[in-house]
């Protein structure tokens, strides 16, 4: 199982904020999104692999070949702008 | 070195998180801080609030991270990094950066990097209320080139 995270916009445009997600072996993060894209109905592909959103894993950005191993914590969400 | 790094909803005392940075030690010469507030007109546009969201856990290790990398670069003795979070009106307080080191120069440019890193790294997202929507802001051209200007040769 993995948790993922959805933040801002994202969370918005996909009216979803949190889901748990089964998952037993190590996949890539671009494997994890058409997974996701294939068994959650709420999850739209032109939205969650839109050019600017950014992935993090257990808490640091990664790039789409990055490995999710079972238990991570996988967040999407778009561009920062705080401070 | 001694940082503090807090994300709240409350407000929080400029005077008192200076007094932090003075206390640290009697080696400390010269503390930087910079102050962000919400703006009144933003792109052209009345604003009449902001709501800031960010992700827990992930935010305080980034800024944790920002300032290690502030401090390899300049001495820095003690560093305060307060986000607030939550709904904001124009003119309230949002960000304090707080850098103390033996003299001034560290100081001044670790506030500088450290206020420039956060706006384009650290996970906080901004909806503007205008006179009639809200709106998630982009990040700016400007801030993006504000961070690059630190980039080692």
């Amino acid at each position: 199982m993995i948790k993922i995270l959805f933040f801002a916009s994202l969370k918005e445009q996909l009216s979803i904020d949190a889901l748990d997600f089964p998952l037993t072996e190590s996949i890539t993060v671009a494997q994890l999104v058409d997974e996701l894209v294939l068994k959650e109905a709420s999850i739209d592909r032109d939205i969650l692999s839109a050019e600017d959103i950014l992935v993090a894993v257990d808490q640091t950005v990664v790039s789409s070949d990055f490995l999710v191993r079972p238990g991570s914590e996988v967040a999407f969400f778009p561009p920062v702008t705080g401070g | 070195m001694i940082k503090k790094v807090v994300v709240q909803i409350d407000d929080f005392d400029v005077n008192e998180e200076t007094a932090f940075l003075v206390d640290i030690s009697k080696e400390v010469g010269g503390i930087n801080t910079f102050l962000g507030t919400v703006r009144d007109v933003n792109e052209g546009d009345t604003v009449t609030g902001l709501r800031l969201e960010h992700y827990p856990g992930m935010t305080e290790k980034q800024i944790h991270a920002i300032i290690d990398r502030a401090s390899s670069r300049w001495s820095v003795l003690g560093a305060v990094v307060i986000h607030r979070v939550g709904d904001l009106q124009p003119g309230e307080k949002i960000v304090f950066v707080g850098i103390a080191s033996k003299h001034r120069g560290d100081a001044f440019r670790a506030c500088e990097y450290v206020m420039d890193s956060l706006k384009t790294e650290a996970t906080f997202w901004k909806k503007e209320v205008t006179e009639g929507e809200a709106r998630w802001l982009t990040t700016r051209q400007t801030d993006v080139e504000a961070l690059n200007k630190w980039q080692v040769d």
